[in-house]
């Protein structure tokens, strides 16, 4: 491979040389171009009109996190000598899509996981848009489902705004 | 019937767009009422035409249950259990969150209180109930036991072990198997030999320090199974610490890990010099005890003088003005001296042999050791001075003998010119 390229730059008589050499692959190399810091993720755009609305999480970049905002998913697994931690990444990117599927538009915060023990314990806040009886349903299915598929007990703990205006923490 | 009106214009899409994201839209249920029979499709946005949008349904909604809250409640009621923070339940002003020069956002809303963990199910009236309720399961202590000290002696073995509480669905730890136990090893009924016996068995498992034996299994699966296993550890160790092979009655001095002065030829010498058991010779405990201390840490400028100042004691002689000192104040000698083992000499007072060699006979070398030397340096020097001394005698020989050669080289000269 790296004979190819140089013989292709026309650069046959150091091809020779590297030709005998054993390729290192693990070698350092200095890397002198600028370091362009553009971190995008969890950042929004500011818009012309200034009329994007924002919630509390989403203004807050993820950097401050543990400082203005904390986090969506509490565990035990990812401390030093905590069990199983890839499983509960995956459980609760699970939980997440089971949730914004089942409760669909209605979730108007980020979905929060909480565990305690074996007791699974999902937060967030909804709009009430549905009938309240919709939504009793809606609670019983989702902890059944989720109860049965995971195998321990899920508790859902919501909370009502009146629109999605009530959680809008400021406009960009 | 609801119309809709589809515009083709860029910017109303666009703001439609942004008001489904930002808007909850209630398309999913459309309304029945009938208004015409078909829909009409709106290309041009034609003012007259304007779409209308459903405005969302109002449902009743009760105010906050905190407005009815009696002040004297019982809140362990309303809150039994840990839950997640819900602001019409919890009657208290709370705020949680950062506004650049703003008041932090209040409770209605509020994801932050809902993400942290919150201590409401756990208020100091409610632990005291939860106390009284555990109460008819527990026992007095035993009155007996009010000393850590009492403790300790009536029940000596300490068992340490941990129990984990993951968020998790499984018990299971791993970590949880390993088991601690430590005792005092004095807590065992244990003679010299058999504690030596003992010490050689724990390794390094003994500390010296806090005199405690610290035996931790961990190599079976379960708890209990380590538990077992480490009383079996104690109890082999015990027994086997009594035992006593037939190879070990071979034993002899030589093969000792210390020195005691009991078994040694330094007692049988001393009960020799003056006609009678040691027990009965005065001061004859801080001559044993120099001995040993000597043999056991090497020579040393300290055990030296120690077991000078012991001889002395033992036959009676004046001290001498440092021992007197060290005698009055001996930490600090102690301090001086930092334990130069030095084995080369420990044969001067020999284990086994016959004699024994008194401080002032190694006194007695020394000063000849140095007279000696002495005596070789001045030599040395007289040898030296001597060789420069012939060095210059002989240079002037030789001077002499080139000045008579000149002299009868010039002799020879005249004596030509005058032929």
């Amino acid at each position: 491979m790296l004979e190819k390229i140089l013989s292709s730059c026309k650069l046959s008589s150091v091809s020779k040389i590297i030709e005998h050499a054993p390729i290192q692959f693990n070698r350092r190399l200095l890397y002198t171009t600028p370091v362009h810091y553009k971190k995008q993720a969890g950042r929004y755009r500011v818009t012309h009109r200034g009329d994007f609305p924002l919630t509390y999480e989403m203004a807050n970049p993820p950097h401050q996190i543990a400082h203005r905002k904390s986090w969506n998913s509490w565990n035990t697994s990812n401390i030093v000598g905590g069990v199983r931690p890839a499983e509960t990444a995956v459980e609760d990117v699970f939980i997440r899509k089971f949730m914004s599927g089942t409760w669909h538009n209605l979730f108007v915060s980020e979905i929060i996981i909480k565990r305690q023990y074996n007791i699974i314990r999902i937060a967030g806040i909804i709009q009430r848009t549905v009938n309240p009886r919709k939504l009793y349903f809606l609670i019983g299915y989702t902890e059944e489902l989720l109860s049965f598929w995971l195998q321990c007990p899920i508790k859902l703990e919501l909370q009502t705004v009146a629109e999605r205006k009530d959680v809008i923490y400021k406009y960009i | 019937m609801l119309t809709f009106s589809r515009n083709l214009d860029k910017i109303l899409l666009k703001n439609v767009e942004r008001q489904l994201a930002a808007c909850h839209s209630t398309w999913a249920e459309p309304k029945k009422e009938v208004k015409d029979e078909f829909r009409v499709l709106n290309l041009k946005h034609v003012k007259g035409q304007t779409q209308q949008r459903k405005q969302p349904r109002k449902t009743p909604v009760l105010p906050p249950r905190t407005n009815q809250m009696p002040v004297d409640q019982d809140w362990g009621s309303v809150w039994p259990g840990p839950r997640s923070f819900h602001p019409a339940t919890v009657p208290l002003p709370v705020r949680q969150g950062y506004v650049e020069k703003d008041a932090s956002p209040g409770k209605f809303g509020n994801a932050e209180l809902m993400k942290i963990p919150n201590f409401l199910h756990l208020t100091p009236p409610v632990i005291k109930r939860q106390c009284e309720a555990l109460k008819k399961f527990c026992t007095p202590w035993p009155k007996a036991l009010d000393s850590d000290e009492k403790c300790e002696k009536h029940f000596p073995i300490e068992v340490t072990s941990s129990d984990y509480c993951h968020s998790s669905p499984s018990i299971r730890e791993p970590l949880a198997r390993i088991v601690n136990v430590q005792f005092k090893l004095a807590a065992l009924k244990l003679n010299r030999r058999a504690k030596d016996k003992f010490l050689r068995l724990v390794g390094e498992r003994y500390d010296e320090e806090s005199d405690t034996v610290t035996i931790v299994t961990d190599r079976c699966p379960l708890k209990k199974q380590n538990y077992d296993y480490a009383m079996y550890l104690v109890t082999a160790l015990y027994h086997e610490s009594w035992n006593v092979e037939p190879w070990e009655e071979l034993k002899t001095e030589a093969d000792m890990e210390h020195y005691v002065w009991d078994n040694n030829a330094s007692k049988a010498s001393i009960e020799a010099v003056f006609a009678k058991p040691a027990e009965e010779i005065p001061n004859i405990s801080v001559y044993s005890e120099a001995v040993s201390y000597f043999m056991n840490e090497g020579e040393s400028e300290y055990t030296v003088s120690k077991y000078g100042e012991a001889v002395r004691r033992v036959l009676d002689l004046p001290l001498l003005d440092a021992q007197a000192v060290s005698e009055k104040n001996p930490v600090r000698s102690r301090m001086n001296h930092h334990g130069h083992a030095h084995h080369h000499h420990c044969e001067i007072i020999t284990t086994n042999g016959h004699y024994m060699m008194p401080h002032y006979v190694l006194q007695a070398v020394l000063l000849g050791a140095a007279v000696i030397f002495a005596v070789l340096v001045v030599g040395f020097l007289i040898i030296l001075d001597r060789a420069k001394f012939t060095n210059v005698v002989r240079a002037r020989g030789q001077a002499q003998e080139a000045e008579e050669l000149l002299v009868q080289a010039l002799a020879r000269f005249g004596q030509l010119n005058d032929t």
